[in-house]
């Protein structure tokens, strides 16, 4: 893992609101809302393009006043980039180093006492609704006839439920791309 | 002026272009439809025109407007919906465009209904539309967002013969200062262990309740769903992973996600999120109250 890199923050097409101790980020671009803990939210904050791996672990252990290694800032940035929250042109994917996460946590340390960085993520599901029938269905004798598209413009993503509704495809669940348990220690 | 427009008049307010109309050759061929029952309205900053065949009534047609519709009597309209209605079979397009296609004529009121209102959910720039059940407890605003068959109109009676306030079964719809407006509309069920998607409406006062007037901040997002004998254990939701949940449910989120953001922001900061399985509606209710 390289520490010189230095990763840019994406800006363009995110809306971006501050919660206490979170920042959630909408990104309009891929219909997808990402909810950022408090310390990939620092992590995040500190890509500047400027700014080097190293040097980030040192600024955001200062602002928690804790000790923050590099991985921890590379467990944060696979994340961001995989859900394209900072730019592309240098790889901070942790699978390119042949390194799990699982293993990076274990580099970070059992006795760390502060947050694991977590980007919970969602697909709006609206977008795979867009254009879909919600109504009571024909019957199950004749199956398949709701929603079913016959121009090639129309995006009913809809199926007929055994109950005879019109319902939307599965709803995507929410994600989290951090470690399940959050903070080490406890 | 009539409200009931000609369907040249409608036509030349939404809009339609003899090319469109030229499209798909299935359309072509009914252009000697004659629409017999043509109505233009606006819900919430949408307007939507919509042209039937001999079957649907104009008063029908009234009674399958979303809540707080308003009859236009000049247009342009934003959206149009074209409904053919036979003994056969019923199409319904939206924008010359086929939405969908059901044998007989049985199921065109509550078809149109839903588009109606799925539209203007979809589409309205000035308020945030969450599919939500909404009541109030002593001044304090209840949300319980879902998706269709998560039980939602279920616990939202349940919480009205608790002594709740009934604001919604369908939607919360929220300001830009995130206060929750009533939706009016009889509380639908389905009944229980029916094998269908009908529904039968009752009115609040079949469950000794009463409709909210006032708009209110949230004070509570309840997240949950039914599971056959689940028990009632809440967790405490950050107001992030609260968003996360309430967007999935917000159907404006899509075109406006600037301002269904910025309003879910304001709704999490002054609410406290829980999520839970539940099991009987009854139950829950109680425990929900309790919480409030």
């Amino acid at each position: 893992m390289n520490n010189t890199k230095q990763p840019l923050a994406r800006k363009e097409g995110l809306i971006v609101q501050e919660l206490p101790d979170e920042v959630l980020v909408y990104d309009a671009a891929n219909d997808k809302a990402h909810c950022l803990n408090e310390t990939a939210a620092l992590v995040w904050k500190h890509c500047d393009g400027k700014t080097n791996v190293a040097e980030i672990a040192k600024i955001v252990g200062r602002e928690l006043n804790a000790s923050v290694k590099d991985e921890f800032v590379w467990l944060a940035l696979d994340q961001l980039e995989k859900e394209a929250l900072i730019e592309k042109e240098a790889n901070f994917s942790l699978k390119t180093f042949g390194i799990s996460r699982r293993e990076v946590i274990k580099r970070i340390g059992l006795a760390s006492v502060i947050a694991l960085p977590i980007v919970t993520s969602l697909l709006n599901p609206m977008s795979a609704q867009a254009g879909t029938c919600t109504v009571p269905c024909t019957p199950a004798s004749i199956p398949g006839l709701c929603g079913t598209p016959t121009a090639p413009t129309v995006n009913c993503q809809s199926i007929c439920t055994s109950l005879n509704v019109c319902a939307p495809v599965a709803v995507p669940r929410i994600e989290s791309k951090g470690a399940k348990k959050n903070r080490l220690g406890s | 002026m009539d409200a009931e427009l000609s369907m040249k008049a409608l036509e030349n307010k939404v809009g339609i272009l003899p090319e469109l109309e030229n499209k798909s050759a299935e359309i072509q061929q009914r252009n000697n439809t004659i629409w017999t029952t043509t109505l233009a309205f606006e819900c919430f900053g949408v307007k939507i025109g919509i042209l039937a065949t001999a079957g649907l009534l104009l008063d029908e047609l009234r009674a399958l407007l979303p809540p707080s519709s308003n009859e236009l009597k000049e247009g342009p309209v934003d959206k149009f919906f074209k409904l053919i209605i036979s003994e056969t079979e019923s199409i319904l397009y939206e924008n010359d465009f086929e939405k969908l296609r059901f044998p007989g004529n049985k199921w065109v009121s509550e078809a149109l209904r839903g588009q109606l209102k799925s539209c203007v959910s979809q589409f309205t720039a000035e308020r945030v539309f969450i599919h939500a059940g909404v009541v109030a407890h002593q001044d304090r605003l209840i949300l319980i967002p879902g998706e269709g068959f998560s039980g939602k109109t279920t616990l939202t009676a349940e919480l009205v013969k608790a002594g709740a306030i009934y604001y919604s079964d369908d939607f919360a719809i929220l300001d830009q200062n995130a206060l929750v407006y009533p939706y009016p509309k009889p509380l639908s069920l389905r009944q229980k262990g029916a094998n269908t998607g009908e529904q039968t409406d009752y009115d609040v006062g079949h469950f000794g309740g009463v409709q909210g007037i006032n708009p209110l901040p949230v004070s509570l997002v309840v997240i949950t769903e039914y599971q056959a004998r689940a028990r009632w254990r809440p967790q405490t939701l950050t107001p992030g992973e609260g968003v996360l949940e309430i967007l999935r449910h917000t159907n404006n989120s899509l075109r406006q996600p600037q301002f269904a953001v910025e309003v879910l922001q304001k709704v999490v900061i002054q609410a406290k999120i829980i999520k839970s399985k539940r099991g009987e509606a009854e139950k829950a209710a109680r425990a929900i109250l309790q919480e409030c």
